[in-house]
């Protein structure tokens, strides 16, 4: 009964829309009737990343920089090495410190003043990756014990804000990492001296890169729907529709680094093991696409 | 291979539980959970009445406000807020109360590992007690993997955190979820000896492992959150037996 | 989400029996809720609970560097920030003027009486110093959470044990707790608060209100003494205005209360640590 309403409202003139006022209206069915098809309205398919790249040393104030664009998401890292104190507890080691800005500029989603509660999120899930992965050993950073270290300001600031913000700001962070370059200090009497000019001479024997002992990469999905059909990196409009986030950060030698799953859907064990596949392929991917701008 | 947690025999044995309800007289409902020495607090008020800049017409504002024990809220803490009201929203029945909120209180008060299963144990017992409508109830439980002895050690108090190259925390609901009962999943359990009715609900792992570890880890928090389903409905129906003989009393 | 003002029947209910010399809860005027001390497992974790009213403080240390113009001097701070947990009135990130009044009167009964002794905390002057934090967490709200505060820090503080550690030179050892046996913090005296509530233009006098009290109680005063009849603080911030010999009456009643106290904390705080010494062994 339902149904030939619908229809016989569908057929007269009036109540014929156009497609973006029915994506608007009916988001989800809107996404079904694609994603039944197998495809995505962008024109992905369901298991597609949107095309990315990566660009290394676009700041040339920073001791290491890099972009990233996933699609339409952009993000800018830039590290900044500091001398600073170390703490009293941890005479030799420095800091590592992620912060994610998302600021109004990248979306009318965000409003201006103290960091949303996403920005705090992905700092923190890139913290913890950083951290418990143990991709820097923060005893590198020392430059005399119990006196000064350095300090790595690593701040992302997103320009553009089309989703999948933790993928894209992992890889700017493991690209800027990559990309830093501090030149060595000299200790004495209690004076750090950093000497010379910055260059970034690839040859200069005056700086020293930082021994990075894993690239973990990640590869986020969103779950769709009541037949929890997985879509690969979602942007913005996915994300507000979707029924669960997965994300599966991977170092290159196929180790997890983290793994989560937050949201409504309860997801078995079978499409964890999909997503677990499917990012070690991007991953691989991501990595080529990195290395190739270095 | 003993554990650092004299009091445990096996890698796989909980701490200790211990829940009481109803414990705070201002709030709506209330519920403390422990694993052992760990212990969180959780309280809610709702449905009640929100601020307008939160309202929502079609259903209730879920604000979870979690507290640390020492120092102020921090980083860790919105984390800990953001995959709480992730995992409880959807559970919640909020289309039942449209325009109300509903907010819960989550306080540390004494931290010995596994803070966050601590805190989702305590906040679904809160909400029973506070009598929202819940479409399913949830048990959290956290493993690590030691690195000394790369054995998966199920609810780590902190010194044994401490040796740890992988932490894992995972949520199971206790309905049977749809979306593994479809037949293509059903064979691919059986190659692989899963029990087909693991469903994830939340899962945070962080460190280093291979994905064979981290579905193993699934696989003994799975069985472990059995007991700790268990148990929230023996505290559950305890309570309201005795609710029920004072009423008639 | 706004605090319901009492209605007009538990208004005149309240009055009425307070005329009649009776408080709605049983007590007498004079009379205390049960006070009730629990502690964690570790030091410097206490619980209190004061009738239906529930604080939780939790003692915690760190080393940094001191002040350059007090060199020798360790820090003392005080967090008491109201949780929405305690009651659906407070909201987080906003203090309200409760919130103040109460940090105010915790911060100068504790600290601006030298309970605790700071130059004890220094370990390298000018270099390292402890830094004691008291993590006040008010669970439930039922009236009177100065005294339940106050109560929790000062026998959080007594309770708390900091590393021990050993000094040699320029060098500075912080022991384990399994290494060598934590020690106490040195404590000059007990403050404790007692707080009073005023109803019938101040001719009649109440202790350790509740919140239903408080609420339309017509004045206050808080006075914090310890167990030598030493004022350490004397709180009368608005309200009704007192005859000066009801404060000293209210004074004379504070010095039997806060002996009362004190003696319920050291009689906890003794049972407390025979139990660590038979689990010990």
């Amino acid at each position: 009964m339902a149904s030939s309403t619908t229809a016989s409202l569908a057929a007269s003139p009036a109540f014929t829309f156009s497609a973006s006022t029915f994506q608007k209206l009916h988001p989800t069915e809107y996404f079904r009737k694609f994603v039944s098809q197998g495809v995505r309205p962008d024109g992905r398919l369901l298991n597609s990343f949107r095309p990315t790249t990566v660009h290394q040393g676009v700041i040339t104030t920073a001791n290491g920089s890099a972009m990233v664009r996933i699609g339409g998401t952009t993000v800018v890292c830039g590290v900044k090495a500091e001398v600073a104190e170390p703490k009293l507890d941890a005479p030799d080691q420095g800091y590592l410190v992620p912060n994610v800005d998302l600021s109004p500029i990248c979306s009318s989603a965000f409003r201006p003043g103290p960091p949303s509660e996403q920005a705090q999120v992905v700092s923190d899930q890139i913290n913890r990756v950083l951290k418990e992965s143990n991709v820097l050993d923060l005893k590198d950073l020392c430059i005399e014990e119990g006196k000064a270290v350095w300090s790595l300001w690593v701040d992302v600031v997103c320009v553009s804000y089309d989703g999948n913000i933790y993928d894209a700001s992992l890889t700017a962070v493991m690209a800027a990492l990559a990309n830093v370059r501090i030149r060595k200090p000299t200790y004495e009497e209690g004076v750090v001296k950093v000497s010379g000019v910055d260059n970034t001479d690839e040859d200069d024997n005056s700086s020293f890169k930082l021994k990075l002992a894993r690239t973990p990469l990640s590869a986020s999905f969103v779950l769709f729907d009541t037949s929890l059909t997985l879509l690969a990196d979602p942007n913005f409009a996915e994300e507000a529709i979707s029924e669960g986030q997965i994300s599966i950060t991977i170092d290159e030698q196929g180790k997890l680094c983290a793994v989560s799953k937050v949201g409504a859907a309860t997801t078995s064990l079978t499409s964890m093991r999909q997503c677990v596949d499917r990012a070690r392929e991007r991953s691989q991917e991501l990595r080529a696409i990195m290395n190739q701008h270095q | 291979m003993s554990r650092l947690d004299r009091t445990r025999t096996s890698p796989h044995q909980l701490r200790p539980f211990f829940s009481s309800q109803n414990l705070l007289n201002r709030a709506d409902g209330s519920a403390q959970f422990d694993f052992g020495g760990s212990s969180v607090i959780c309280s809610v008020v709702g449905p009640a009445e929100v601020k307008i800049r939160d309202e929502k017409l079609d259903r209730a504002t879920i604000e979870i406000v979690a507290r640390p024990l020492v120092g102020l809220p921090g980083v860790k803490d919105k984390t800990l807020e953001r995959n709480i009201r992730e995992t409880l929203e959807p559970l919640i029945l909020s289309g039942l109360h449209p325009r109300t909120g509903i907010q819960i209180v989550v306080q540390t008060m004494k931290e010995d590992g596994c803070i966050l299963s601590t805190a989702f144990n305590a906040a679904i017992l809160a909400l029973l007690d506070a009598g929202i409508p819940l479409k399913s109830i949830l048990a959290s439980v956290t493993c690590i993997i030691d690195s000394r002895t790369n054995q998966i050690l199920l609810d780590p108090t902190i010194e044994e955190t401490t040796h740890a190259k992988s932490t894992h925390v995972f949520v199971f609901d206790n309905k049977v979820s749809i979306s593994s009962i479809n037949p293509e999943d059903v064979a691919m359990d059986e190659d692989s000896k899963e029990p087909s009715h693991t469903g994830i609900l939340f899962s945070d792992s962080t460190g280093l492992f291979t994905e064979d570890e981290f579905f193993e880890c699934a696989n003994a928090c799975f069985k472990a959150a059995q007991a700790v389903h268990g148990f929230i409905r023996t505290a559950v129906s305890k309570k309201l037996e005795k609710e029920y003989q004072q009423t008639r009393a | 989400m706004k605090e319901a003002e009492p209605s007009t029947n538990e208004r005149e209910f309240l009055l009425a029996a307070l005329k009649d010399g009776a408080r709605i809860d049983g007590r007498n005027f004079y009379d205390f809720r049960t006070l009730r001390l629990s502690f964690g497992s570790d030091y410097g974790a206490v619980e209190v609970q004061l009738g239906n009213t529930r604080v939780l403080a939790k003692v915690s240390c760190e080393v940094i560097k001191p002040y350059p113009d007090k060199p020798t001097e360790g820090f003392l701070m005080f967090s008491t920030e109201l949780s929405p947990m305690a009651s659906s009135a407070f909201e987080v990130g906003r203090q309200t003027d409760e919130e103040v009044l109460v940090s105010r009167l915790i911060e100068k009964a504790m600290r601006r009486s030298r309970a605790l002794d700071t130059e004890g905390l220094c370990i390298v002057a000018g270099e390292k110093v402890w830094s004691i934090r008291v993590d006040i967490h008010f669970l439930d709200h039922d009236g009177n959470l100065v005294d339940a505060a106050c109560i929790a820090a000062i026998t959080g503080l007594l309770h708390f044990r900091r590393p021990d550690v050993t000094v040699v030179g320029e060098e500075v050892t912080i022991h384990t707790l399994e290494q060598r046996n934590p020690v106490p913090l040195s404590i000059h005296h007990i403050p404790i608060c007692i707080s009073f509530a005023f109803f019938d233009k101040g001719g009649c006098v109440i202790v350790d209100p509740t919140h239903l009290e408080e609420q339309i109680k017509e004045g206050d005063m808080t006075i914090t003494l310890n167990v030598h009849k030493e004022v350490c603080a004397l709180s009368k911030a608005g309200g009704i205005p007192m005859e000066l010999d009801q404060i000293i009456q209210c004074s004379n009643i504070a010095v039997v209360k806060v002996a009362e106290i004190t003696a319920q904390i050291q009689a906890a705080l003794d049972a407390d640590a025979k139990k660590r010494q038979v689990s010990r062994k």
